[in-house]
Parts: C-alpha cells; sequence; structure tokens
C-alpha cells in the first residue's frame, strides 16, 4: 500500500513536472530588467488555428501545419549579463535531467545554438532552443530561449531543418 | 441443595490446580485476542495517515504549481505573425548551424583528398 502511494504521487508528480519546465523558466525571468517575454497559450492556438492558412508561392515548408501542432510556446529575450549565464545554467540543469536530447549545436565565435527536443515515437512533443551572442566589444550578450509544447510529426521538424537549409 | 450438602461432594485431587491453569490459559488467549485487535487497528489506523499524508503531498505539490502566465498577445493573428517570426529566426539559427557543418564537411572533404593524393603519388612511385 505504501509503495503504491508512493509510486502514485511519483508518478504524478513527474509527469506534472514535466510540463512546468518551460512554464517555471518563463515565471522565474519575465518582468525582470533587460527581459521580454512571450507566452502565447493552448488557447491562443486553438484560435490560430481558426485563421485560414496562407500559403506563400515558393515555400516549401507550410508554417500554417507546423503551427497547427503547437499548444504553446514561452519566448524569453534576456539582454542582462548576469542573468544571460543563470539562463543558461538553467538551462543546462534542465537538460541535464534526461529527458531532452540534443538536436543541434552550433558553435560560432561567442555565438552559440543549443536546440534539443523531447521525442515521444514519431512525435515531437518539445522543443527547447538556447541561443547565446556575444555583444561586440562588450561583456554582456543576449540569449533566448524558445520553449514550444507541441505534437509535431519529426517529419515537420525535417521539413524546417530543410526548409532553413535552402 | 443446602449448605452441608455442598461441602460433603467429594472435590477431585488436582482439579483446583486445573481449574487455576484453565483460567490462566482463558487469561492469555484474551489477552492475545486483545492484542491482535490493537495491531488490526494500529494498521488501519496507518492506512489512514498514509493516505492522508499521501493527499497532503498531492495538494502541496498542486498549490506550489508556478501560476499560469497570461498571454501576451489577445489578438490570434498578431500571435500567429509573432510564432512565424519565431519560426523563421529558429529557421535561421539552424541554417547557420547546418552551413558550419557543411565547412567543417568540406574542409575533412580536402582532408581526404589530400591524403589520397598523397597515397596515390606514392603507389605510383
Amino acid at each position: 500500500m505504501k509503495q503504491i502511494s508512493i509510486l502514485i504521487v511519483a508518478m504524478f508528480m513527474a509527469v506534472t513536472a514535466f510540463a512546468q519546465e518551460g512554464k517555471e523558466l518563463y515565471n522565474k525571468y519575465s518582468g525582470k530588467e533587460g527581459v521580454s517575454a512571450v507566452y502565447i497559450s493552448p488557447t491562443m492556438f486553438e484560435m490560430i488555428k481558426q485563421i485560414p492558412d496562407i500559403e506563400l508561392e515558393g515555400e516549401s515548408l507550410n508554417i500554417g501545419e507546423l503551427i497547427k501542432t503547437f499548444e504553446g510556446m514561452y519566448i524569453l529575450n534576456i539582454e542582462n549579463g548576469e542573468l544571460c549565464s543563470e539562463v543558461e545554467k538553467n538551462v543546462e540543469e534542465l537538460v541535464g535531467k534526461g529527458r531532452y536530447k540534443l538536436l543541434m549545436e552550433a558553435m560560432d565565435g561567442g555565438d552559440r545554438v543549443h536546440i534539443y527536443i523531447v521525442q515521444d515515437g514519431d512525435t515531437v512533443t518539445d522543443f527547447l532552443m538556447l541561443a547565446g551572442e556575444a555583444a561586440q566589444g562588450q561583456t554582456d550578450g543576449t540569449v533566448a530561449v524558445i520553449s514550444i509544447s507541441a505534437r509535431m510529426a519529426i517529419s515537420e521538424l525535417q521539413k524546417l531543418l530543410a526548409s532553413a537549409m535552402q | 441443595m443446602k449448605e452441608k450438602d455442598i461441602n460433603e461432594i467429594e472435590i477431585p485431587n488436582g482439579l483446583e490446580e486445573e481449574m487455576s491453569d484453565f483460567i490462566d490459559s482463558m487469561d492469555a488467549a484474551e489477552s492475545v485476542m486483545a492484542e491482535e485487535r490493537r495491531r488490526k487497528g494500529a494498521v488501519r489506523w496507518s492506512y489512514v495517515a498514509g493516505a492522508a499524508a499521501t493527499v497532503a503531498l498531492l495538494v502541496t505539490f498542486l498549490f506550489r504549481q508556478p501560476a499560469m502566465p497570461e498571454d501576451t498577445f489577445t489578438d490570434p493573428h498578431e500571435a500567429y505573425a509573432c510564432v512565424e517570426q519565431t519560426l523563421a529566426a529558429i529557421s535561421e539559427k539552424m541554417g547557420n548551424g547546418v552551413q558550419q557543418a557543411r565547412r567543417a564537411g568540406d574542409k575533412i572533404d580536402a582532408g581526404t583528398a589530400k591524403i589520397r593524393e598523397l597515397y596515390d603519388n606514392k603507389n605510383n612511385d
């Protein structure tokens, strides 16, 4: 009985905690000096889905279809040196928990990009991008964190990657 | 039956001891049963305490959840435009990564070609 209770509580906490990662980061840093934040809720995404698709000629990627798979989005843009390193550390800790896997890492001078995803079979359920830019002639840089919750087929992400390669 | 008659009844030898032992054993059985009842009650209380602790943990955890942030946009068209821009930014960052991978690939190809050239020259000599 005791073991079952512990198991149920642990499972509940784990499931809920996973859903809170982007939100916790957002709540922690939004509103602070030098931080601009954007949140788009699942409800807003439901409303976005009602907007008719705009197909652009020559575009291989149908953004509308991709956006329809999104369930929530958190964006943080940090221009505060102290907070930048703190956020990067927070993201490292989050990734260190083992749920996210690295999709791409690129370093170019002081600029760095890390893209992580969480996969459930052929579906990407979470997308996390950490992009840091070194400021020219300054010690402070900027850091952007984009966290997207989605039910995106891996093929859609491949299309996004293919469009990036063009 | 008169008191006199009762006193005249012959009591078998050892009956008193047997009766005493019987009463002692009944007493012991009673103690065992009482202990069992107490233990069962305690187990039930431990279940209740466990369940209460579980509920308390869940409630604490739920209240610990960060508050739901407010939507930045009220107009879905504006939100759509923002998502589009974000995807463009993601695509650009991915593109930079791919370019770096291509440059690295080109360098590796150039290195491999040089090694192959040296190997071929050596074989031809």
